[in-house]
């Protein structure tokens, strides 16, 4: 590609937007440039969307092998009917700039030797050769065992994905932890979820949303938390609009910005629906609430819930009335005292009134805004012990929802591809369970002990840390990108020049393969043989594919299967016992059978799925017949009377069917009891922690690996890993004093876009949103001297990203949806390499200044939180 | 079984009509046992239809888009080629009452949809066929055939919708959506697709043509050819009252082809009023000249250049309120000398046309007379008569009094 795309689409913008596009700059190849396997396959196929967590019913049409278009499903009980424009349009990005054959670079990494490629930052083909299949397979397996050998399985990581489907997740975290002995897995969960899973642990004992979708239309009050889900989550946003439409009930959402949620429930009733402009305030918010309503509506308090399932309710309430008076939080809440009381008492009123009926109450939403916080886990756990406080969880219509970003991010949580994880709800560190999962991955039980006692330090920032440090030496990148993490440029990047890195990819001009030693071409969803899905109501769902993909590619849960089968040959291990499962007559794995060996496993846990088996049977139905036939299945599924159900809506308080042998009691934790653990926010040392937290990706000798301590001070006061230099803000662009970050700098997601790769190559989706903007404040637009539609470069101490300025909602600048704070500015990370991926060329890489600063517990990193200045470019 | 909330419904509805009126309550139940006997089968107790099966026509969106006319055409002659089939036996009271039903429905945020019938949308029929085949044809089918594609919405390219609803009807349903079903606002930065205004016209456009694209029909002129053509009918039909140059003669023929005229006047408006005439006028109605000859009767009349060019928009939804016997006060004050006291126009002996009359009043909107007043037109007597460079500066209220009291003479 000759033309630079974003002169290109400047050229175009100032020819008038109204003009048709007719190309997005993309090298688009043909749909006929493309060999497939074969030329027929079946139509109607049913899968889930392979986009947000939501987890729409999706049909795929096909022709002549090819996939043409989906449709929605209309019997699917999620969308029934509907899809965004994302998922409407995912098959324009499937034949489109696609790798085909495996590369090898030439000028390879190799830690063991010490050496470092010199060709790494670079895609050019020449720099790669092709290969076969069966040598890039022998010689990954070659390279990974003597990497083993040299500095041990800890020393080998693994980035997986909430793309690939629950059997490969299964599979991969059974190779890392059980062949190679590795305890440095993660996944872009780690960026998106973690935060939610690690607080439903702490407060409610397990990983479980205990909500369901049709908790929406029962619901008297619906709450928002950092949680754009007009742009995030659209299904979801719009059947809550729908039932608001419907019932007048009153709404809450919590984000710095006034984003198309909040407009959009403001349009149809404004009186009802408020919105709290916060910045990093929630903690303070949940805990001044819970004052106001101890104070002003003690009949709201469900005392008979904290007396009897809950653990450390006194110390919250004696807490929270010492130090969340709304008038005297206002410095963190950003919010009048009186805003906060009137609240409460809304609030107080839906609790009441669902307590009265046994249905219904608050029904409380967040999303990845939430969870991407130093102190994300805290945010979740302080907005449980408020629903509990006010008896909202455990009925239905009511409780705490978390939103996933991936459609399978629900699935890499289940199977425990993160560090310390094992599949179900359990850690390495539950020696009966680890027991058990070593029998039925037909692994030796001491190699699973001995990860248990292996350490991946900071989780998915720490294993890039410590592959700088070198500690870790070889890496593979499943249907993942490392643009996802913070600080790519002083962070990921440096980390895969190191190392001998392994990605598993679709496209050509995707940013992995700058660092990637081998490439291999993957098969994407739609074209895969499928596998399943797990949405953010804990909904199985199956994910057909025609099986039928580009020649030459393959399906990743393919590629665990063999380089699991040789690499544990290698270490002297029996491959083809661990991995019993043999190719069918179309040429793929069956992930069936995997997903039989996985429920067999879940057996006696809390996310039990062995009904399905019962009901096998009963009845001769399939595993996936079951799910496809009842479009979903909810774990858990005990019994076969619940699978035959659906699965299980809503758990907690008793609400899961009849379950002998079930393993917990009202909650998860082993006392029965939801444990409430007070949150607390304190601004008092907030200078010096963040001068101090300054210092990473600045000072490439400080680790926030070696600074746990730190984070966790910055947690426990519920900071930011940066603070604004507000004082400078004002003044025009180039005068204000150097060194000075004066905005607040967040990143986020568009409604057009999924992530950094699909949507930017789907016709569609590139055309309605095709550049980075930065949405700014009119006032800060005009101390600048900056005007609409202008072309701005946004600077951290990190590294910088240039963008379109788009101001207000008349913005030249598409979407123009939302409006931000004054001194606050947001931009999409979607377009990060919608210009190019090639570094030289790439101006908009989102992570390229983010901190990498994170929760200590749930790993998470703060992408919303930054400090900038504007300059011009 | 009945649903809970169509029961509710009903109870609601009919202790409110009860203390007014006995007939409408009764007219109501009526309604309700019709349409639980003939309509619930498919569109289900509640009205809300099934997706994939039967559309949602108890919702708050269609019932404020769709008027008792177009529900009444859709019951009679049914939706060809689907499984809605035409219910002839179903007319009179008893159509009535299953209207007056629907229409009964309680919503907590009513919406509330003015349709102009007449209106027309301009529009690219490519860009549209584009755009359907993004947007509309994965829920629609690529030929708008509806449920038989496999997916879930209806079938909007086929004759029996098409026959049944106005563009308008097909815009406002692409802005609004149709909440509580998988139809969702299509139009603006909120909608699900982004469209502009401008792009949903051209989908419209596109629907209008898919047919006669499939069949071969289209004949499609370049823009130079519509305006020669238009040129050559223009003076054979229009010039002979309206001039040669357009300007019209006042007290006999108005300005047509007039830069402020040219700037309010949809091309639905001077479509309208070329073929339906203004009764009582001397302006005739002329059914004779077909589509393209309009199209290029119009495509002449904004060809010709004009200087110091304006933009206008006029926005239908607009609905004047005020006091129509302020208004006609003002009324006699300012216009009643050209226009007449009853606006009927040259009859009276002034230079102002009729105003007053029904083929006038049937086809302007609200908007088109409050910025006729506002702008006025250049080069005529007709000033504008708000501001301070107006004739009168009228305000806001007064000219709204003005519309009341026109429509009253309706």
């Amino acid at each position: 590609m000759t033309i630079n795309r974003r002169k290109f689409l400047k050229g175009m913008a100032a020819a008038g937007a109204a003009a048709g596009v007719t190309t997005t700059g993309w090298t688009v190849p043909s749909k006929e440039k493309y060999e497939l396997e074969k030329d027929e396959c079946p139509d109607n196929i049913l899968a889930a969307c392979p986009y947000c967590g939501v987890g729409c019913g999706t049909i795929i049409k096909t022709k002549k092998g090819r996939i043409t278009s989906i449709i929605p499903d209309k019997d699917h009980p999620t969308n029934k009917g509907l899809q965004c424009i994302k998922g409407l349009t995912s098959a324009e990005a499937i034949y489109v700039d696609r790798l085909t054959k495996p590369l090898i670079r030439k000028d390879m990494s190799d830690p063991v030797k010490g050496y470092v490629s010199k060709t790494k930052g670079s895609f050019d083909p020449s720099l790669f050769r092709e290969a076969s299949w069966h040598e890039v397979e022998e010689l990954i397996a070659e390279k990974t065992a003597e990497i083993v050998k040299f500095s041990g399985g800890n020393s080998v990581g693994l980035y997986g994905s909430g793309q690939l489907s629950v059997e490969g997740q299964y599979l991969e975290n059974l190779f890392m932890k059980g062949v190679i002995q590795s305890n440095t897995i993660e996944a872009n969960a780690r960026m998106c979820m973690t935060s939610a899973v690690t607080g439903y642990f702490k407060s409610l004992g397990s990983d479980t949303p205990p909500t369901c979708y049709d908790d929406i239309e029962m619901c008297d009050m619906v709450t928002f938390w950092g949680h754009n889900a007009r742009g995030s989550h659209p299904i979801l946003y719009w059947r809550v609009a729908d039932h608001k439409a419907k019932n007048n009930i009153p709404s809450l959402v919590v984000d710095p910005r006034r984003t198309g949620t909040v407009m959009g429930l403001e349009e149809i009733n404004p009186d009802n629906s408020h919105h709290f402009s916060t910045i990093n305030g929630d903690i303070s918010i949940h805990n001044a609430l819970a004052y106001a309503i101890l104070k002003n509506h003690p009949d709201a308090v469900d005392w008979d819930l904290l007396k009897n399932h809950v653990k450390g309710w006194e110390t919250y309430i004696k807490e929270v009335k010492a130090g969340y008076k709304p008038e005297d939080v206002e410095d963190k809440t950003m919010i009048p005292a009186k805003r906060i009381y009137d609240m409460a008492a809304m609030w107080a009123k839906a609790s009441i009134k669902g307590k009265k009926l046994g249905h219904g109450g608050v029904l409380s939403f967040w999303g990845i805004g939430y969870n991407q916080h130093l102190h994300g886990q805290h945010n979740t756990m302080g907005l449980v012990n408020l629903m509990v406080l006010t008896g909202n969880i455990g009925r239905p219509g009511c409780g705490p929802h978390s939103q996933t970003g991936q459609p399978n991010a629900m699935g890499e949580r289940f199977t425990g591809g993160l560090t310390s994880r094992l599949p179900f709800n359990k850690g390495l560190n539950d020696k009966a369970h680890l027991k058990h999962m070593a029998k039925h991955w037909r692994v030796p039980q001491e190699r699973l002990e001995a990860v248990a006692d292996m350490q991946n330090t900071g989780m998915a920032v720490g294993m890039m840390e410590r592959a700088i440090k070198g500690e870790v030496n070889a890496m593979f990148l499943i249907y993942a990108t490392h643009i996802d993490l913070p600080d790519a440029n002083n962070l990921a990047r440096p980390a895969m020049t190191r190392m001998f890195t392994v990605v598993q990819e679709i496209y050509n001009n995707a940013p992995n393969n700058l660092y990637a030693d081998i490439i291999l071409p993957a098969a994407t969803w739609g074209e895969w043989v499928g596998g399943t899905y797990m949405q953010s109501e804990r909904r199985l769902y199956v994910v057909d594919g025609t099986a039928n993909p580009i020649k030459g590619c393959r399906p990743d849960m393919d590629m665990v299967i063999d380089k699991g089968k040789l690499i544990a040959n290698k270490l002297g291990l029996d491959g083809d016992a661990i991995f019993p499962y043999k190719r069918k007559a179309n040429g793929y794995y069956d992930p069936e059978e995997v997903f039989r060996d996985l429920v067999i496993a879940s057996k006696g846990t809390d996310s039990d799925l062995t009904g399905m088996l019962e009901v096998e049977k009963e009845t001769g139905v399939g595993l996936y017949d079951q799910i496809r036939n009842l479009r979903g299945i909810q774990w858990p599924a005990p019994t076969a009377a619940i699978a035959k159900d659906g699965g299980t809506k809503r758990r907690y308080m008793g609400q899961e069917s009849y379950w002998p042998g079930k393993p917990y009691e009202e909650f998860r934790h082993k006392d029965g009891k939801m444990h409430m653990h007070m949150c607390h926010q304190d601004y008092s040392e907030y200078k010096e922690i963040t001068d101090e937290l300054k210092k990473l990706g600045t000072d490439p000798d400080f680790f926030a690996i070696d600074n746990i301590p730190l984070l966790v001070r910055a947690r426990d006061a519920g900071l930011t890993p940066e603070l604004p230099d507000k004082e400078h803000l004002g003044h025009k662009i180039g005068e204000a004093p150097k060194d000075t970050y004066p905005f607040w700098w967040a990143t986020g997601v568009v409604y057009e876009h999924f992530h950094t790769s699909k949507t930017i190559r789907a016709g569609t989706t590139s055309k309605l949103v095709p550049e980075m903007y930065v949405e700014m404040h009119p006032e800060d637009a005009k101390e600048l001297g900056v005007k609409d539609g202008q072309w701005v470069k946004i600077v951290t101490r990190r590294g910088s990203v240039e963008a379109r300025a788009s101001i207000g909602l008349d913005s030249v600048v598409k979407p123009a949806r939302n409006t931000v704070p004054k001194g606050f500015l947001f931009s999409p990370w979607n377009l990060s390499v919608a210009d190019s991926a090639d570094p030289k060329k790439n101006k908009w890489l989102a992570n390229g200044t983010t901190h990498r600063a994170f929760d200590p517990v749930s790993g998470q990193a703060d992408f919303k939180k930054n400090a900038c200045r504007v300059e011009l470019i | 079984m009945f649903s809970k909330s169509v029961l509710l419904r009903g109870a609601l509805v009919s202790s409110f009509f009860m203390g007014l009126n006995i007939h409408a309550q009764s007219i109501v139940e009526k309604g309700k046992t019709a349409y639980m006997m003939n309509c619930s089968p498919c569109h289900q107790a509640d009205a809300l239809g099934k997706v994939g099966f039967a559309p949602s026509i108890g919702s708050r969106d269609f019932l404020a888009i769709a008027d008792d006319q177009m529900i009444k055409n859709t019951v009679l002659k049914g939706r060809a080629g689907t499984s809605m089939v035409g219910r002839p036996d179903l007319k009179g009271e008893q159509l009535d009452s299953i209207i007056a039903y629907l229409r009964s429905f309680h919503f907590e945020n009513p919406l509330k949809v003015k349709l102009n019938k007449h209106w027309e949308a301009e529009g690219d029929f490519k860009n549209g066929k584009k755009l359907f085949q993004s947007s509309c044809a994965l829920c629609h089918g690529e030929n708008g055939e509806g449920y038989l594609s496999g997916g879930p919405g209806t079938a909007i390219g086929m004759k029996g919708f098409l026959d049944t609803v106005s563009d308008d009807y097909i815009y406002q349903t692409l802005k609004y959506g149709r909440s509580g079903t998988a139809m969702r606002p299509f139009i603006g930065a909120k909608g699900l697709a982004n469209l502009t205004e401008q792009e949903a016209e051209d989908v419209i456009v596109y629907m209008r043509g898919m047919a006669d694209e499939k069949s071969g029909k289209t004949q499609t002129l370049s823009k130079e050819e519509l305006v020669t053509k238009g040129k050559a009918l223009y003076a054979m039909n229009c010039s002979p009252c309206h001039q040669a140059d357009g300007k019209g003669k006042p007290g006999f023929a108005p300005s047509i082809i007039n830069r402020d005229f040219l700037a309010i006047a949809s091309n639905s408006f001077i479509k309208y009023t070329i073929s339906h005439g203004r009764p009582g006028t001397s302006m005739p109605a002329r059914p004779d000249l077909d589509k393209t000859s309009l199209k290029a009767i119009i495509a002449y009349m904004r060809s010709v250049p004009v200087k110091n060019p304006v933009s206008i928009k006029v926005n239908h939804n607009f609905e004047a309120t005020g006091d129509a016997v302020k208004g006609k006060d003002t009324y006699i004050q300012y216009c009643g000398y050209c226009h007449g006291d009853s606006g009927e126009g040259y009859l009276a002996g002034g230079p102002g046309p009729a105003i007053g009359k029904s083929g006038f009043l049937d086809i302007a909107s609200d908007d088109y007379i409050r910025q006729t007043i506002r702008h006025g037109r250049v080069g005529t007597a007709m000033r504008p008569f708000a501001g301070s460079k107006g004739l009168a500066n009228l305000n806001e209220t007064e000219i709204n009094n003005i519309i009341v009291f026109l429509r009253s003479l309706n």
